[in-house]
């Protein structure tokens, strides 16, 4: 997957997690969108791990080359990405 | 707190540059029904909220309005970036660009500063949820106006999410609200 591609996945996933999200805040004990959310959940944590081992942090926090601390590096967001 | 994602809620690519359409997507970045004023507007509201779900609500909406004022600032840069010189003097964006060059700023359409005035805390959570329905509602109509005079395919892709999510947001509020009004409890409404 390109770095496009799997960026647009992450972003499908972490959507459907943030909207599962808002449903429970209103309906906390719906025992299926809490399956759901955890579902969500993890495939993005999942998505994320694969996309900062082959392109680079998400966060900080990821940031893990000895060399260059590669949180700076671009792209960022509001960069045209086409 | 908040952690930053190096990642777009929703991708923005623009291919052509518009900077007419700019100065009018602008209006959801500083205007009074834009994503700052939403943000700003329940992120602010959720210190007085009386229980878990709304405290939960107004924190992950404010939040996700965060998300949105940047994809809305990325469509303003990516719109103005390469626009020439003459396209911006000959639309509604040369007044802008006087003071902020292609960058973004908070303004609205008609280049009126970011004002705090566009948002209302009550501390009274049925007048607060009451209000952020009409804000999402607003916010809406905005999108819609946007759409009607937009022929951008890579922009117009962009807007119906985020017009989705006013939609969606509206819904939750409702369910708020409703909750809150069918509990009765009365020191809820006094406003401490």
């Amino acid at each position: 997957m390109t770095r496009h591609e799997l960026l647009n996945k992450i972003s499908a996933y972490a959507f459907a997690e943030k909207e599962w999200n808002l449903y429970l805040d209103t309906h906390p004990t719906d025992k299926e969108a809490i399956k759901k959310h955890k579902a969500m959940a993890e495939k993005t944590k999942e998505l994320v791990k694969e996309y900062e081992k082959n392109f680079g942090p998400l966060t900080s926090m990821s940031a893990d080359d000895p060399d260059k601390f590669n949180w700076i590096c671009d792209p960022w967001p509001w960069d045209n990405q086409k | 707190m908040w952690n930053y994602q190096k990642k777009l809620q929703y991708p923005v690519n623009i291919k052509n540059p518009n900077p007419k359409l700019a100065s009018y997507v602008c209006t959801q970045y500083g205007g009074p029904n834009g994503e700052l004023s939403a943000s700003l507007r329940y992120l602010s509201q959720r210190y007085s909220m009386p229980d878990a779900m709304t405290k939960a609500l107004l924190t992950d909406i404010g939040t996700e309005e965060l998300a949105h004022l940047e994809i809305v600032g990325t469509i303003v840069r990516q719109l103005a970036k390469c626009a020439s010189d003459e396209e911006i003097e000959n639309s509604p964006f040369g007044a802008y660009f006087m003071n902020h060059g292609r960058g973004v700023y908070p303004a609205d359409s008609n280049g009126m500063p970011f004002n705090a005035l566009a948002l209302a805390v009550t501390a009274d959570p049925i007048a607060d949820l009451t209000e952020n329905l009409a804000a999402e509602q607003k916010a809406r109509v905005v999108y819609d106006n946007i759409l009607k005079v937009s022929d951008d395919p890579d922009v117009n892709d962009v807007v119906k999410f985020l017009r989705q999510r006013e939609i969606v947001h509206f819904q939750r509020f409702g369910e708020a609200l409703d909750q809150i009004q069918n509990k009765r409890l009365p020191k809820m409404y006094c406003g401490k």
